[in-house]
């Protein structure tokens, strides 16, 4: 496991940085002549030189947007994982759609989240870039989202069974455990002695109302125990 | 009732029964942009603006991005309520849709106080929720915010980390704050042009902004009361020297605008690179520095920001400030220059090291903390222009010194080795000697009237030694004919007595009395001119004071430096005072006669850099 972080200022790491990030052997600091050579590097669309990393943090403002386009294209076709930091990031935002693409401000970002993410990176070997954003609430972002997914999709549920005659296309309804779309991360907090039974049942089985009332149960449960 | 819905496709709500495709807007963040600036762009010009200039409620979603926690319902919110340009829409009452509680948004949100505020619902993504708030709705049970004041005090926007000092901050602030303060002049090039940069401004975009912004514009601005454009007197085609690490950001822009209007002009530091270390940064700047000094027409006055490279923001030591170290490096190199400390900071502590390094001027940039009102702007305003106008006129000083400089450096003593001529030499020219006296106490204050008789007395002190020097001048009273003599080419002649055409002619001098403007109706004559005679009539028994000194001044000042007859005539008035004012009070100069100023001194400088150099 491999970090770049692309940082020109290293005088904003070293203000901002609650822990000394010299020790973290995952992590490559590139940053002075390392930096130019990149820069020049990449100016040529050659990105062999991030194939050694598995996960790409950017001061944004250190690059040119041509090299913000070069590098966004690469982790787009890699399917890696893509932080840009900025001090004039005003709150972060985290996009899932082709690729991780986390955008965050540069406080945020050398915070104590850093060193838990470099941490969780190191100890699972997967980038899970909620833990830079959130911190030690990472899991609770995921269920809020797997509760709000639910809630609408009963809601449509129920407004189908009060109005046959309505098409809803049955992607935005849950008939199966995977429609439930749980995210892998947080699937084993799900199980107890009751969803047992449901979620370990093969992702194409189907599922009851009363079964997706369970799983939301223990979602409320898991949210509440986490303030 | 028109309604609007703003989610990002995690509804049940989006249905057209509930809410048509125009009563909707699908929020979906552009990541080439700041989120802020996303929601800034369409609250100002996208759909939204024009979706919400007609609707009477908004419903939003708290969540409107993949990641829940984001809330990035939320802050759409404060946006909408913190949007200037969206008028009394900005007050429209805003349902939050979500699962979750006030409490749990409370305490899983960092700024949440907006939940606490008027104008705020929170309903359950439920058709009974829904049905509950437009039912209310139409009984005008929902309302819109009403207490602005009440609003912008209960909720609290953090800046951005790039603008957690309040130095940041203030930079772009006061420079949008100052702005709105102008006159309009959209004629002036330079005035669209500040616009223009202004309008860049990625701050003003922020939620930060527009909160801080909220909090002071309260006092309504009142052109003709509050607008005013700095008018610098004095300043004609002086030139000031701007370093300041924020110049790009419009401060450059304002600079010029508000000199050039007073047909000055200003020459700033560009050279920021942003990775360069601080000492980088600050020989860069010495070096443009150097170059000035060593120029033609150097800069002798200058704006200095005290943090101009990121370390300066985690420095403890106040000395090593790359500000510090700059006004340091100019004020060895020209005492007199003449710096204004541009600065967000007001801790005394750093004025009063400021001071001792020589520091007189400040203009401190405002910030959003203070809140302060249109006219305390103003007043920064009026004060920035007092600050730059008292700089300029004390920036004589730069030039003294030097002149002075040069006196040192150049003067027709320097290979002298006759022991009183060496002695002159050092307590004239020497280190700590009288010149570098009268420069100190000058930039001491110039304005002092103590300072500037002192100055007065140093300044007959450096010509009575000079006139007094063998080689220059000896008077011999008792004789009566006298003689001042000269020292050429290591022969003595005396100066009273010139050849030409292989005969000697006397050369004879007269002293006229009279009495001198500012002398008291009771003083008595004094000698206030001179005239060259054929016959050499000294005025023996004249008890004035000091005669025979008096003639040895006017003789070589005439004879060998050949000073025009006005320049002694005004040696001589100054005399007068320095022995009737300066040195003592003996009540024969009218009270009301204006007082000498450092004019004075300069003029006794550029006396000496006519006679030594």
């Amino acid at each position: 496991m491999k970090i770049a972080i692309i940082e020109d200022r290293i005088s904003r790491l070293e203000q901002y940085a609650e822990f000394d990030l010299n020790d973290c052997e995952t992590v490559s600091i590139i940053t002075g002549f390392e930096f130019d050579s990149l820069i020049l590097t990449l100016s040529k669309k050659d990105t062999n030189v991030l194939e050694q990393y598995d996960c790409i943090a950017s001061h944004r403002s250190a690059l040119s947007n041509e090299i913000r386009d070069v590098i966004k294209e690469y982790c787009n076709f890699k399917k890696k994982p893509l932080i840009f930091f900025s001090g004039g990031i005003t709150s972060s935002v985290f996009k899932d759609i082709n690729f991780p693409f986390l955008h965050i401000n540069s406080k945020d970002f050398y915070s104590l989240n850093l060193k838990l993410f470099i941490n969780n990176c190191e100890e699972s070997n997967t980038v899970n870039l909620l833990i830079l954003q959130f911190g030690k609430r990472w899991k609770l972002s995921l269920l809020l989202n797997l509760r709000n997914n639910i809630m609408v999709a009963q809601n449509k549920q129920a407004y189908k069974n009060e109005n046959p005659e309505i098409e809803i296309d049955d992607r935005e309804l849950i008939k199966r455990i995977r429609d439930l779309q749980i995210n892998s991360l947080i699937k084993p907090d799900l199980i107890d002695e009751k969803t047992d039974s449901i979620l370990s049942n093969n992702d194409f089985s189907t599922i009851t109302a009363e079964q997706i009332q369970e799983v939301k149960s223990v979602i409320n449960r898991l949210i509440n125990k986490m303030l | 009732m028109n309604k609007l819905l703003v989610h990002s496709n995690n509804t049940s709500f989006n249905r057209t029964e509930l809410f048509s495709i125009s009563e909707q807007f699908v929020f979906d963040v552009d990541f080439d942009k700041d989120i802020d600036f996303y929601i800034d762009d369409n609250l100002t010009n996208g759909d939204l603006k024009q979706k919400l200039e007609k609707i009477d409620l908004i419903f939003i979603k708290v969540s409107l991005s993949q990641n829940y926690l984001e809330y990035l319902g939320l802050r759409l919110a404060y946006h909408i309520r913190l949007t200037k340009s969206l008028g009394v829409k900005s007050n429209i009452p805003i349902v939050f849709i979500a699962e979750e509680s006030f409490q749990f948004l409370g305490l899983t949100y960092s700024e949440p106080s907006i939940l606490f505020t008027g104008g705020i619902y929170l309903i359950k993504e439920t058709l009974e929720d829904y049905h509950m708030v437009i039912n209310w709705f139409n009984n005008e049970i929902i309302k819109p915010l009403v207490d602005f004041d009440s609003f912008i005090n209960t909720i609290n926007i953090d800046p951005p980390s790039n603008y957690q000092l309040p130095h940041s901050i203030a930079n772009e602030w006061a420079l949008t704050r100052y702005f709105s303060m102008l006159k309009k002049d959209d004629t002036n090039e330079g005035y669209n042009t500040l616009e223009k940069k202004i309008l860049e401004l990625d701050y003003l975009k922020t939620l930060h902004f527009k909160y801080v912004e909220a909090k002071a514009s309260r006092q309504r601005f009142n052109p003709k009361k509050h607008a005013y454009t700095p008018s610098i007197r004095g300043v004609d085609s002086i030139r000031i020297g701007i370093i300041d690490d924020e110049i790009n950001k419009g401060w450059l822009a304002f600079y010029q605008y508000v000199f050039n209007k007073s047909q000055a002009k200003s020459i700033a530091f560009n050279d920021f690179k942003k990775d360069e270390s601080r000492n980088e940064l600050i020989k860069a700047i010495q070096s443009w520095l150097s170059e000035s000094f060593q120029s033609s027409k150097p800069i002798d006055i200058f704006i200095v920001d005290l943090r101009l490279h990121d370390d300066d923001f985690i420095e403890q030591d106040f000395d090593k400030l790359s500000g510090i170290q700059i006004i340091k490096f100019i004020k060895s190199k020209n005492p007199g220059v003449q710096i204004v400390v541009s600065t967000a900071s007001n801790k005394v502590w750093n004025f009063q090291k400021c001071l001792e390094y020589g520091v007189k001027y400040f203009s401190i940039k405002e910030s959003p903390e203070t809140y302060s009102s249109r006219d305390n702007t103003r007043t920064s305003l009026i004060h920035f222009s007092k600050q730059i106008t008292s700089a300029v006129e004390r920036s004589f000083l730069a030039i003294l010194n030097r002149d002075i400089q040069n006196i040192k450096s150049g003067n027709i003593f320097i290979n002298h080795s006759e022991k009183n001529e060496s002695a002159f030499r050092s307590l004239t020219f020497g280190e700590k000697g009288l010149l570098d006296q009268i420069l100190s106490l000058l930039i001491l204050d110039s304005n002092s009237e103590a300072i500037i008789n002192q100055c007065l007395l140093l300044s007959f002190q450096v010509l009575e030694n000079y006139c007094n020097l063998s080689t220059v001048g000896v008077f011999d009273f008792k004789n009566s004919s006298g003689k001042v003599c000269l020292l050429e080419n290591n022969k003595l002649i005396d100066i009273f007595t010139r050849s030409s055409d292989n005969r000697q002619t006397l050369t004879r001098l007269r002293l006229i009395r009279g009495k001198h403007e500012m002398q008291d109706n009771q003083a008595s004559e004094t000698i206030i001119s001179f005239e060259i005679e054929d016959e050499f009539k000294l005025y023996s028994s004249y008890t004035g004071p000091d005669t025979s000194s008096l003639v040895q001044i006017i003789s070589a000042l005439h004879f060998r430096h050949h000073l025009p007859k006005h320049d002694i005539e005004k040696i001589i008035k100054l005399r007068y005072y320095r022995s009737n004012v300066a040195a003592h009070f003996t009540g024969k100069v009218k009270t009301e006669f204006e007082k000498i100023t450092a004019k004075e001194i300069i003029y006794f400088i550029n006396i000496f850099m006519k006679i030594f150099t």
